[in-house]
């Protein structure tokens, strides 16, 4: 087997390809890693690449498979974690300068998880500092570029991650979803990566930026994998996720159709968006309905509002997070994520609990449309992946930063703590990927990849990758 | 209305060292997006979902309401 085509292969597929001994876990991670170095000159995905440690731990897993013994679902699976997580052995800086000369020890329980399940550590990747921003431009180590154009951005917050598996490095990396640092560097990648449930997925050992809406999930190249490697994060699949002939199966059903499912469109205000990505939008959407899905127009008013209340809760946690640190060194944050955090030491405690009781109310709302739903669809992000340095994107007859163009879509899953999950959906008109957002009720996490699963079984934007 | 001068008569008094004037007109304008967003009512936002939420969108409102 050729290696450049171990870095196509979805997790699931190198498990079954790891057991069956058609794969030998060394010869992958040493494709990975050497994927890994070589897109690390045109993307600058990684903070660290381990590979004297990552093929230590690879040769261990070949002796256990020769005996007949995998350590868990992950054995063997390459992947990759975001840079705010700790990492035993590795260092954690949140790609801040803040932290660049700090030893911070311990291990995220998920990271310790995955390693119990079989997975092996690659490397740490780039993220926007502190998590704080959609672009991933500012960063300690530099911005992290799209691997289908480098001259665009990846996306943020988790953009080391999203690049890493677009570019081929790795299956599957983690990320951390605030605003939709998941969500929207997988939509720019062109990968699937899901936001779950808040409070689902445990967060200790992941350094926060806004405790009321931080998740940590999985981005990878299929639902399928999504589903396998959140059934370990949560801590319910070390153990018994089974495989049985080329099906996986942990806890996401497996769908021959959608005929009888029912699915909200969200048009209106706050989901405006570009001519090409409303294109491939609709295109997707007919998919669907070509499978049987019934599709009803929804809309949510005061998304403007609410798109305000969730900056307000934000600036005011993380400020409150970076208190101490911005009284010791202010002068090591970048001035766009110092601003921010300033200006969240402005708001007042009225202000933040006013937008946390607006929320509730809210949220009501959006409760009760998903509960006649199976998921509510839109694009992940009004526009594909903009170019380094652009400050503001038009669409919709309205310019706007950036900042807010990104995250004025999945900022809403994050307020209503509802599992949001991203998968590609087309390429638009400068030959960038388009996401189309799943995003449905509290704990319907593994319901939602088993819709976008079979989205992907009669589509192949999945499969899409850079050339 | 976020100012030069109230930004830093609010960190004076919250015992917060200055701020450059750069640094500042960023905040500011922050600050600022943020009560345009929310239509300069912050401090009075609503408690309980708004009335425009009992307004009806195609078939799923249409119920809901």
């Amino acid at each position: 087997m050729r290696d450049e085509s171990l870095a196509r292969y979805t997790a699931v597929e190198l498990c079954l390809h790891i057991r069956r001994k058609h794969i030998a876990v060394e010869e992958l991670v040493r494709s990975c890693v050497d994927t890994a170095l070589r897109v690390q000159q045109t993307t600058n995905a990684f903070t660290v690449i381990d590979a004297e440690q990552a093929l230590r731990v690879a040769r261990l897993a070949d002796q256990a498979i020769a005996n007949d013994v995998a350590h868990g679902p992950l054995h063997g699976i390459p992947i990759a974690v975001k840079d705010n997580y700790l990492v035993e052995g590795l260092p954690t800086t949140a790609c801040s300068a803040v932290l660049g000369h700090r030893q911070l020890s311990g291990e995220a329980t998920v990271v310790t998880r995955l390693r119990d399940a079989g997975a092996i550590i690659v490397g740490k990747t780039n993220m926007h500092e502190w998590a704080y921003g959609a672009t991933n431009e500012v960063s300690s180590r530099g911005p992290a570029l799209n691997p289908w154009n480098p001259q665009h951005i990846t996306g943020g917050s988790s953009g080391g991650s999203g690049a890493a598996v677009a570019a081929g490095a790795v299956p599957v990396a983690l990320g951390s979803d605030t605003g939709g640092s998941i969500r929207i560097p997988a939509s720019a990648c062109g990968v699937s990566g899901i936001k779950p449930t808040h409070g689902l997925v445990n967060r200790q050992g992941v350094l926060p930026l806004a405790w009321s809406f931080d998740c940590v999930g999985p981005m990878a190249r299929s639902a399928e994998d999504l589903a396998l490697f959140l059934a370990v994060l949560t801590g319910c699949g070390r153990h018994d996720v089974t495989i049985k002939d080329g099906s996986l199966t942990p806890s996401a059903p497996r769908r021959t159709t959608l005929r009888g499912s029912r699915f909200g469109v969200l048009r209106g205000d706050g989901f405006e968006c570009a001519l090409d990505v409303d294109r491939c939008f609709n295109d997707a959407l007919k998919s669907l309905r070509n499978d049987g899905a019934e599709l009803v127009e929804v809309g949510i008013p005061e998304m403007g509002f609410g798109f305000a209340m969730w900056k307000v809760i934000m600036h005011a946690e993380a400020a409150a997070y970076h208190q101490q640190f911005l009284v010791d060194a202010p002068e090591l944050y970048s001035n766009t994520v110092r601003a921010r955090l300033e200006a969240g030491r402005c708001l007042t405690a009225v202000e933040y609990l006013r937008a946390q009781q607006y929320r509730t109310g809210f949220n009501r709302y959006v409760y009760a449309l998903c509960r006649d739903v199976e998921a509510l669809l839109a694009p992940t992000l009004p526009v594909t992946a903009p170019q380094l340095g652009q400050q503001s994107v038009r669409y919709g007859g309205q310019e706007r930063t950036s900042q807010d163009a990104l995250t004025r879509m999945p900022w809403l899953a994050n307020f209503a703590g509802l599992p949001a999950v991203s998968i590609p959906c087309g390429i638009g008109d400068m030959g960038l990927p388009v996401g189309m957002s799943l995003m449905g009720g509290l704990g319907s996490d593994f319901k939602l990849l088993g819709v976008a699963a079979r989205f992907q079984s009669i589509t192949d934007w999945h499969a899409a990758s850079p050339a | 209305m976020w100012t030069l001068e109230r930004l830093r008569w609010l960190r004076e008094q919250a015992g917060m060292s200055p701020l450059s004037d750069a640094l500042s007109v960023q905040v500011i304008d922050i600050l600022t997006d943020l009560e345009r967003e929310s239509a300069n009512s912050l401090s009075t936002c609503q408690t309980e979902p708004a009335t425009s939420f009992r307004v009806t969108f195609g078939e799923l409102g249409e119920r809901d309401a």
